[in-house]
């Protein structure tokens, strides 16, 4: 077991990769009473092949809802036997299970290893859980904000997987089958592809030492091995479309896409330099974001949503406005100027602090953790990165924002 | 972790602890909730956070508080029972953790913010207070985007019809009008000078006199607790719109609030039916016949009042209602597994420890139980729980009766018999 000492932070996680393949973090936080973990596959909505075959869209997230049922029953009811919650969620790039517990950690670390990977999935269970799945789509496409940005994404890959709501369409899902959920489990839930972390209030030797022995007790023989390869999509769909939706607050985003060349090799520099770039030009204390609100076009609903995957990049901005075409036409004109360069220490500072206030929340240690690590990098290293990052790194973002996707929705 | 208590012209809650690497600083002015001012009460921090005479805009106040390492500060208005809590929160690094210490920053740019508004003339500038009349009124326009948070905002509405218990906490559009500089400048003057102001600091303070530099003296105990009320007549109101899935909310009242003797079996019967893992209306209207994603229902004990609120089909909102009902009833008569109160409690204590993970409810939970009266003590909160049996779950449970009914959907009327 690998020791990793941050000694700014005063934290420490330990790390091993199993013979499996699993990786595993533990960082164990003795001041807190309550244990988080989550357990993690590199599996989301934008994997829509296996080998050549297309699989239905939808389709990770419809696996989520299934591993919740157990031969005996719902698997909540296990966990609940010690008090604890668990829970899961699916997003572009990943399928997570996590509980949250204050008592029997070990127990629990058990069953979110054991139902995770034992599926019990039958025609039956498959049928109930569509009436459930639609309701949640049905829930989510009267919500306007969740309509823009999907638009937004549509507008920005016309084949590309990000093209389409994680959690697939009513349609979508009537082709997902018992035979495909198991397949995909097949395929993407092999331990190679999986991250295991635990935090909080725990004895770091024990904890290994069960996971091992838990994993070892499994035959992974059936397995297949993933690498993930969706090619990027150059130019954009739709230059500017507008939604017309009676009885809704009117709204406007604008969109940008970047192939992974933009990175330059150091992909997490880019990231990090990007999220500087776009905090001085539209974060909170920005002019931009200060002369928006004089002119009356926007409230506090206005934000930049941003993806910088390995594979893949998106950026948005915009939110509620009362005067869409006006608010369009100024983040226009705003995304090209000059940044302010005497932020850019200014936000050093605040990425500094921001890190620390994350290190008291569990939940966001371990979601960030093992997103960074599925991206190949190390949380807590990047406030290195970051001190390291030169005035040219952030400057050289400004060349992502070259072709823009415009949504607007009006009445 | 520890709970000190101590007087500093105020009463100061301080829980001293070396869990995190923030300290939170809270200062909480509470009044009788006013039908007439309230609409004040919500713009009232909005003013504040718009910048004080030396950082006159949110701009400055944003820059200073990112230069401190991120520090947050958030100004907010919450309903509290029958009172109206102003609450100025503030979130910073711990000085353990930095090359220069910043707590005194904060101190003094607290005191600036909350003692030296930026005013002229007695009154709050005509051109930030129409900012925040701008966006009041944008966010009112906003929340049908939410159906979800829109139709329980309409439950609460038809429910509390003429009781004050209903006055919106987010204010009212019709009387933006009459509201001015001048206007909120007085309501400031109150809440500075007559509001009952208490202080709750979480983290690792090495002194808290401080506390007595803000020259806050005023405290009294405000009106937490309603009067719970009875019911003549069930109210059934549907709401048409167009939308994929509609929504079905329920209110219920009950005579148990927070000072009855049954306030944790309450807590124990609500969770059971709708709020722990696997709860009976999760199980029926969910696992068992897919109707819904969400369902759930809360226990309010300002008041004496329990909601449930789910989305389904229009064609299922019938179907759905009956198993709803079905299963208070299944509540009431104690036809459920024993397993699942045993379950229910130890979630319900574990959620309880786990809350003291988390800085914003300790304080939240600190202040709230010492307005109504009493004082936050974990280990008598977990015995209480423990102690909870069926028979107290069932009388809790034979209190609740159905007050209103409220859909919002495709159709008209769905509540005709």
């Amino acid at each position: 077991m690998e020791r990793i000492d941050y000694p700014k932070l005063k934290e420490t996680v330990f790390h091993k990769t199993l013979d499996n393949g699993l990786k595993v973090y533990l960082m164990p936080k003795r001041h807190f009473s309550k244990t988080y973990a989550t357990f993690t596959t590199n599996f989301g909505s934008i994997d829509v092949n296996i080998d050549d075959r297309e699989i239905p869209t939808g389709i990770a997230h419809y696996l989520e809802h299934l591993l919740f049922h157990s031969p005996e029953g719902d698997v909540s009811d296990k966990f609940a036997k010690y008090g604890a919650h668990v829970n899961a969620y699916t997003s572009y790039d990943k399928t997570s299970y996590l509980f949250t517990c204050t008592s029997n950690v070990e127990e629990n670390v058990e069953l979110l290893l054991d139902f995770v990977q034992g599926p019990h999935i039958t025609d039956e269970l498959v049928e109930k859980e569509r009436g459930i799945i639609t309701e949640e789509l049905q829930m989510y496409s009267d919500n306007p904000e969740v309509k823009l940005i999907l638009q937004g994404m549509r507008s920005l890959f016309k084949t590309h997987p990000m093209k389409d709501d994680i959690g697939g369409t009513v349609d979508s899902i009537k082709d997902i089958t018992t035979e495909c959920l198991i397949d995909c489990h097949k395929h993407f839930y092999n331990p190679n592809n999986m991250i295991l972390f635990v935090v909080g209030n725990f004895e770091e030797e024990d904890m290994m030492k069960l996971i091992e022995d838990n994993q070892r007790k499994k035959d992974f023989s059936g397995f297949k091995n993933y690498t993930r390869n969706i090619p990027f999509e150059e130019g954009i769909n739709v230059k500017e479309i507008t939604l017309n939706e009676k009885d809704v607050f009117e709204k406007a985003v604008i969109g940008f896409k970047g192939s992974p060349e933009i990175y330059d090799g150091d992909y997490e520099k880019y990231r990090l330099s990007m999220m500087i770039y776009l905090d001085i030009l539209f974060g909170r204390s920005s002019r931009n974001y200060e002369e928006l609100f004089e002119k009356h076009l926007i409230n506090y609903t206005f934000g930049t949503l941003s993806y910088i995957e390995p594979l893949y990049s998106v950026v948005i901005i915009g939110g509620d406005t009362s005067h869409p075409d006006e608010l369009i036409d100024e983040l226009r004109r705003m995304i090209h100027l000059p940044i302010d360069e005497s932020q850019f220490n200014h936000m050093k500072n605040k990425f500094y602090g921001s890190m620390l206030k994350l290190l008291n929340y569990p939940e966001g240690i371990a979601n960030e953790y093992t997103s960074f690590k599925l991206a190949g990098s190390d949380l807590f290293n990047v406030i290195d990165i970051v001190n390291d990052i030169t005035l040219e790194d952030i400057l050289r973002c400004k060349d992502f924002f070259k072709d823009e996707v415009i949504v607007k929705m009006k009445h | 972790m520890k709970y000190i208590y101590k007087h500093q012209n105020i009463p100061t809650h301080f829980i001293q602890t070396e869990k995190f690497k923030t300290n939170t600083l809270q200062i909480r002015f509470a009044s009788d909730i006013d039908r007439s001012r309230i609409t004040e009460r919500v713009l009232l921090p909005s003013l504040l956070y718009a910048g004080s005479k030396k950082y006159n805009s949110k701009r400055k106040i944003n820059l200073f508080m990112e230069e401190l390492y991120d520090s947050s500060i958030s100004f907010s208005m919450s309903k509290l029972g029958l009172s109206s809590v102003i609450t100025i929160s503030v979130s910073f690094v711990s000085d353990d953790f930095l090359d220069r210490p910043i707590l005194n920053d904060i101190i003094e740019f607290v005191k600036e913010i909350l003692l030296n508004p930026d005013i002229e003339n007695n009154a709050f500038k005509k051109d930030k207070v129409d900012e925040e009349k701008r966006l009041l009124t944008e966010y009112f326009e906003s929340i049908k985007d939410d159906k979800t948070e829109y139709a329980m905002k309409q439950l609460k509405h038809h429910m509390y019809e003429y009781e004050k218990f209903g006055i919106s906490p987010i204010g009212y559009l019709e009387d933006l009008d009459d509201i001015n500089g001048r206007s909120l400048y007085e309501e400031y003057q109150r809440m500075i000078q007559t509001d009952s102001v208490e202080v709750v600091l979480t983290g690792d303070f090495k002194d808290i006199t401080f506390v007595n530099d803000f020259g806050f003296t005023k405290n009294y105990q405000v009106t937490i607790l309603d009067k719970p009320r009875k019911i003549n007549k069930v109210k059934k109101i549907t709401e048409t719109s167009t939308l994929h899935q509609a929504k079905i909310n329920f209110g219920f009242r009950t005579p148990i609030t927070h000072s009855h003797r049954l306030y944790y079996p309450m807590i124990v019967a609500n969770a059971i039916l709708g709020s722990a893992p696997n709860n009976l209306l999760f199980k029926k209207v969910r696992e068992e016949h897919s109707l819904c994603y969400y369902i759930h229902s809360s226990f309010i004990p300002f008041n004496g009042a329990m909601y449930i609120y789910s989305g389904v089909n229009d064609s299922n909102i019938q179907k759905a209602t009956k198993l709803i009902m079905e299963q208070i009833e299944i509540l009431q008569e104690g036809r459920f597994d024993a397993e699942l109160l045993v379950n229910t409690k130890k979630g319900l204590v574990s959620d309880m420890i786990e809350s003291l993970d988390r800085q914003s409810a300790i304080a939240g939970r600190v202040y709230v139980y010492n307005q109504v009266g009493k004082v936050f003590d974990l280990d008598e909160v977990i015995s209480k729980i423990n102690e909870v049996v069926m028979e107290d779950v069932m009388e809790a449970a034979n209190t609740i009766v159905l007050d209103t009914m409220y859909a919002l959907s495709n159709e008209e009327d769905v509540w005709k018999e």
